[in-house]
């Protein structure tokens, strides 16, 4: 079977380097691991940003890599949310969104960009400035924005991180949809076992310069090779013996 | 805890007040029959003129030649960085008069390239490329600077989400990274027009003091000083007053980019 994600690379940025062995058939991709071990690292150069690839990077079995120079971004049909959302803050909510609208022409990329505000329950946002958002409308937001040219590839860095209890559970049900949406690969970053639980797919770990797949969250939590992983599905743990 | 607090208030007042009242004595010191006696004569007006069309250059090849200099080293890390920026400093730090010898050295027709200019046909010394040249030299510092902190300020995903968006990277530049970091721009901008226009000098060694040619409003006012105390107070309040007027044009051009 085709795998869907097969890397075979070390990833450079500036001095940080990151060993990367994936063949995942199924997703959604879920990256866990500490801080700073180099899951938006991965994310990028996924997005095609200034990360080094030397190796092979194929999405259903396209290689991306395989040039010089790396299939460009605008050619990979990604939809990036990165941490904080990186909302335009120089552009309206309508106009963050319109930006990425696949359009023909500036009235209609508006249209579409409303039509996508509303379909999501933001329409009365629309000509908000990014700057008087709260952080659960950022990233509601910046996932539409994301999300506004369908994209094949849905890359997500801690999408949740920024918001509140209340708007979490709302948001991570969002987000279930919108990595399981048909023909769609999504990879996420998270550090909650809730998010992992409610996504589902296949577990990766990001840990010491490395990063390789663990399997689905019930082999991980048989299975548990790391402390890390140990003590991050330790609530999920709890909640089963209980 | 509230001592150095109010010693500190008196002495900021103090600064504030340093810096004030020489330009309200200036002011204070004409009329507005001198301003506008002094306004009318052709000197002032061909001083003013070229004062304007030379700064006006002046700060164009500022910002087209410094704007991507400065996204460049925003873009870098490291000893690169650190080596341009300091190259940049150099022209702030040095005294004008020294700037002034020193573009005469390279450009002059004894100097470093002047007999391949001379060969060239091209001579600018005393011209108004010299006036030009040397209000370069004295502003660019000073946008390059402001710019690469408002560059700086740019993260690299918001270029990385305008690539996946569908732009090629000179659409995520001109559509993302320059308006977002306009106002910083801008200001980089005033302040570099302004140094341009007060520019004094290092025109004046390298460009002279020729009326019409290279006698920019400062040179005017030297040569007023001369003449007529009056005339060179009237001629100091009205450039006073272009200056401010740039100043304010460029922090409301600034301002609307913000509030978009």
């Amino acid at each position: 079977m085709r795998a869907d994600l097969d890397i075979d690379a070390r990833l450079r940025a500036g001095r940080f380097e990151l060993d990367v062995r994936l063949s995942i058939s199924q997703g959604p991709v879920l990256l866990v691991g500490p801080n700073g071990s180099g899951k938006s690292t991965l994310l990028r150069a996924l997005a095609g940003g200034p990360v080094t690839v030397e190796g092979h990077v194929r999405v259903r079995g396209r290689n991306w890599t395989g040039t010089s120079p790396p299939l460009s971004p605008e050619a990979r049909k990604v939809g990036y949310l990165p941490q904080g959302g990186a909302l335009f803050p120089h552009l309206d909510v309508l106009g963050n969104v319109a930006y990425g609208s696949p359009g023909a022409d500036r009235a209609t990329r508006r249209a579409q960009a409303r039509a996508a505000l509303e379909a999501e329950g933001l329409a009365h946002l629309a000509n908000r400035s990014t700057r008087r958002l709260s952080g659960g409308e950022r990233q509601r937001i910046a996932l539409v924005r994301a999300l506004v040219r369908a994209p094949a590839l849905l890359l997500l860095d801690e999408p949740l991180a920024a918001l509140d209890v209340s708007a979490r559970r709302a948001t991570r049900t969002r987000i279930a949809a919108a990595l399981l949406a048909d023909g769609r690969l999504g990879v996420a970053a998270t550090h909650d076992p809730r998010d992992l639980r409610a996504w589902g797919g296949t577990l990766v770990l990001v840990e010491d310069g490395r990063a390789q797949a663990i399997g689905t969250l019930e082999d991980a939590l048989s299975a548990s090779p790391s402390d890390f992983l140990n003590e991050l599905l330790s609530p999920l743990r709890e909640g089963a013996t209980r | 805890m509230s001592t150095p607090g109010r010693t500190g208030t008196v002495a900021g007042l103090f600064l504030l007040a340093v810096l004030v009242l020489p330009v309200a004595g200036l002011v204070g010191s004409t009329s507005p029959g001198d301003l506008w006696a002094a306004a009318g004569t052709a000197s002032f007006r061909e001083a003013l003129t070229l004062s304007i069309r030379t700064s006006a250059a002046a700060m164009a090849v500022i910002a087209l030649l410094g704007t991507p200099l400065a996204w460049l080293l925003s873009r870098r890390q490291g000893p690169v960085r650190r080596l341009g920026l300091t190259l940049v400093e150099v022209p702030v730090v040095l005294p004008p008069a020294v700037l002034g010898i020193a573009l005469l050295q390279t450009f002059g027709r004894a100097g470093t390239l002047g007999p391949a200019m001379g060969a060239l046909g091209v001579g600018i010394p005393f011209t108004e490329g010299a006036v030009v040249l040397a209000q370069v030299l004295v502003g660019a510092p000073l946008h390059v600077l402001a710019a690469t902190a408002a560059f700086d300020a740019v993260d690299d995903d918001l270029l990385l989400v305008a690539r996946t968006l569908g732009a090629s990277r000179l659409r995520a530049w001109w559509t993302v990274a320059l308006p977002a970091a306009a106002p910083g721009l801008a200001s980089g901008a005033a302040m570099a027009w302004a140094r341009a226009l007060g520019e004094f000098g290092a025109t004046l060694m390298f460009a002279g003091n020729l009326p019409g040619t290279t006698q920019t409003l400062p040179l005017a006012i030297y040569s007023a000083m001369e003449r007529d105390m009056a005339e060179a107070r009237a001629v100091s309040v009205l450039l006073l007053g272009v200056a401010v007027a740039v100043l304010l044009g460029a922090r409301a051009l600034g301002g609307v980019s913000r509030a978009r």
